[in-house]
């Protein structure tokens, strides 16, 4: 082959064809996923099928309150370079059953956390996998925090506080240090002695932060699934 | 590609053969310094930004500034190291190779400079939005949205002319190198145009997001990075050894199958991942059967060495080239290791990632692009390196530094992913056995930076009109006297 012309064309042929099973088609496949909803009758036969707590509900639930923003701040400080959001199948590694990485934050797990899927990351512009796992998975992070949102934002700011052999960064320029007033915000951080703030003043979260916490403290991608994904209708002890 | 015997001997140099390559190189001085010492320069910042990442592994708290935190400098390190210095290096490289293999002079390097300020413009632009907080979370695309516009276009402008090169070239042969570099030209507008648009033009990519930043990943380094050193060692090989490549048909085969396997290869980074399981294991099977091009090459490139190894010792430029073939085995080895599903759950999320895209970056095509500098430069500024010492001290430093990142990355990788695989851990295990693999990391840095600021010091002066101005070519041992005689004969028969 010396001809420049039959050398572009095989070259692209050798790329174009990968790029459309690689690339285009994956994308068309997530571009055009639809969210799945939950069916209380089989099709058919009429026996129950889907649990009725999800009557009239579908798969995966939209995403409430600031997540957008939040999402953003979290590709931009380069969360997803130490921090992974998936849960890994058993024959591909134990993270189903990593303490506190599902819905149950204390003790071992009892009932496998449910691996993540395509449909768990269809509302996101850019699905947050990560590149690498250095801190824990925060598929479930949601359970972690629920309810005590000052502890994510004490770990946003000073990781080592609760935790010394930490080693994630602290991100303090999304935290504003201001005059208290009043009472004082009930967000204000409670630092121990050597990191407080000087006296009369307070460490509160900035709208930045206040849109992370939104977004990790939404991370609850264990859904349960409708019987037409799994193909099975859940029995009692697995659900 | 064309059936020619290469079994014979290269043929006589004529005076007319000498003057042209003059000429040649002459036209191409301008632009391909301006790459070389822009690279050079991006080297020693990305490898100080390397240095800060790799310190925030073990001491996140380290100068106290939030914009240099491990989410920003790591992506910052890589990016400049790829964009600023694994690119221009390899577009100096490329237009030369290019203007001598055509044996055409470069009509318009005012062009190509400009489009290569450009091109820095963007790198910079890039760097600086990351750690200011305006990149992405897009795996070796982590530059702010607005930058690879600038980047495409500066690129095409550049590789345009070395298309019509290739087409006004000297009827004739046409080299494998020729191939590789055509090959260069027209796969990264492709790839990294396609990974845009879909990720930053079309966005809402959902899970199909990660698996394209893979793929694209992956594709920089076996479409682009792979096909840029290759073609830069099949050149300096022959040139140097002063014979021929062992075997045409065998370089041949092995560019094709490059060229139709490593596409498909890429998302093999997320198994078990929640993507259909198909993607995954055609990237996977892709990436182990690279395997067999790599070793066609190896092979090739071993076969033309041999007999002839006294000058690996001697010639900085087949040291570093040497040196960079092995690097290339030893990335495609490990990446093809690494594809295996019994060892993905301790590494698929670990710093072995890491330490396999150092090894293709740096102990591969960066050691490659070195030697392919040693032997340009004192050919288009017309004095010789100033000091071989200081060449065995670059080489040997850079060597040693980048064997240790990869073998500490890879340890670290594995002994993380080993300790975060039971139940009931928390990361602190992982963390604190992995640390003391990270601090030496940082030695290891220390090393690099030292080898690339005498380097960058070193082109510098050549750049400047400060080298040798006589004499014969800088090797990195004068020869003993009973190698005089020999080594005459095999450099001077192949001196370009």
């Amino acid at each position: 082959m010396n001809s420049l012309k039959h050398f572009v064309l095989t070259l692209g042929a050798c790329v174009a064809v990968p790029t459309y099973f690689m690339v285009a088609a994956p994308y068309a496949a997530e571009r055009n996923r639809q969210t799945v909803a939950y069916v209380m009758e089989e099709p058919g036969s009429g026996k129950p099928f889907d649990d009725g707590a999800f009557k009239g509900l579908s798969y995966p639930s939209a995403f409430a309150g600031d997540r957008k923003r939040g999402e953003q701040i979290y590709g931009r400080e380069g969360c997803a370079q130490c921090h992974t959001q998936v849960i890994r199948p058993d024959y591909a590694g134990i993270d189903q059953f990593k303490t506190g990485w599902g819905k149950d934050q204390e003790g071992k797990t009892i009932v496998p956390t449910r691996q993540t899927l395509m449909w768990d990351y269809m509302h996101e512009n850019f699905g947050m996998i990560g590149q690498r796992r250095i801190g824990p998975d925060l598929a479930n992070a949601g359970y972690r925090f629920t309810g005590k949102v000052n502890d994510f934002y004490l770990y946003l700011y000073a990781p080592r506080a609760r935790k010394g052999w930490s080693n994630s960064p602290g991100f303090r320029h999304l935290f504003i240090t201001r005059p208290v007033e009043g009472q004082g915000s009930v967000n204000a951080l409670k630092l121990p002695a050597n990191l407080a703030p000087a006296q009369g003043m307070e460490i509160v979260p900035s709208s930045e932060a206040i849109a992370l916490a939104e977004y990790v403290l939404g991370l609850k991608r264990d859904q349960a699934l409708p019987v037409s994904i799994t193909g099975a209708k859940p029995t009692p002890e697995s659900k | 590609m064309s059936q020619e015997d290469h079994s014979q001997p290269l043929p006589d140099i004529t005076p007319e053969d000498i003057l042209q390559r003059a000429a040649i190189d002459r036209s191409t001085r301008l632009p391909v310094l301006f790459f070389f010492t822009s690279a050079a320069a991006w080297l020693l910042a990305a490898t100080l930004l390397g240095l800060v990442s790799s310190i925030k592994l073990v001491a996140p708290g380290f100068l106290g500034i939030d914009w240099l935190n491990y989410g920003r400098s790591q992506p910052a390190f890589l990016n400049a190291l790829l964009y600023g210095w694994a690119f221009q290096a390899g577009l100096g490289v490329m237009i030369w190779m290019m203007a001598r293999l055509c044996r055409t002079e470069l009509k318009n390097p005012i062009t190509l400079v400009v489009a290569g300020h450009f091109w820095n413009a963007g790198v910079a632009a890039g760097v600086i939005g990351i750690l200011s907080g305006y990149g992405t979370a897009m795996k070796w695309l982590e530059f702010p949205s607005f930058a690879w516009p600038i980047l495409l276009v500066s690129y095409s402008m550049i590789v345009v002319w070395l298309v019509v090169m290739f087409g006004a070239r000297r009827k004739g042969h046409v080299f494998i190198s020729q191939w590789y570099l055509l090959a260069a030209c027209f796969s990264f507008p492709w790839i990294y145009l396609t990974a845009n648009l879909f990720l930053n033009v079309f966005q809402q990519s959902g899970v199909a997001g990660p698996a394209i930043a893979a793929w694209y990943a992956n594709n920089v380094m076996f479409l682009w990075l792979v096909p840029v050193g290759l073609a830069s060692s099949y050149f300096i090989i022959p040139k140097i050894v002063g014979k021929p490549i062992h075997s045409y048909q065998m370089a041949s085969l092995a560019f094709w199958a490059l060229v139709a396997i490593s596409p498909w290869a890429g998302a093999q980074a997320l198994i078990g991942g929640p993507l259909p399981a198909w993607i995954p294991t055609i990237a996977g099977g892709a990436q182990v059967l690279l395997l067999v091009p790599v070793l066609a090459v190896a092979l090739n490139h071993y076969l033309t060495v041999r007999g002839s190894h006294k000058l690996v010792e001697l010639s900085p430029s087949l040291r570093f080239t040497f040196f960079g073939s092995i690097g290339y085995v030893v990335t495609s080895v490990s990446a093809a290791v690494l594809c295996s599903l019994t060892l993905s759950r301790f590494t698929s999320f670990s710093f072995t990632q890491d330490a396999v895209a150092f090894c293709g970056l740096y102990m591969f095509f960066t050691m490659t692009m070195f030697g392919a500098i040693y032997y340009i430069v004192p050919r288009i500024t017309g004095c010789e390196w100033i000091s071989g010492p200081r060449i065995r001290f670059h080489f040997w430093w850079s060597a040693y530094a980048c064997i240790a990142l990869c073998v500490l990355l890879l340890a670290a990788g594995f002994s993380h992913g080993a300790a975060a695989d039971t139940w009931d851990s928390d990361m602190e295990n992982a963390i604190i056995f992995s640390k003391g693999y990270l601090i030496g990391q940082i030695l290891a840095w220390i090393f690099l930076i030292i080898a690339n600021g005498v380097f960058l010091h070193h082109l510098a002066l050549m750049v400047c009109n400060r080298g040798r101005k006589a004499g014969s070519a800088t090797l990195i041992h004068q020869p003993a006297p009973y190698d005089q005689a020999e080594l005459v004969i095999t450099t001077e028969g192949a001196e370009a």
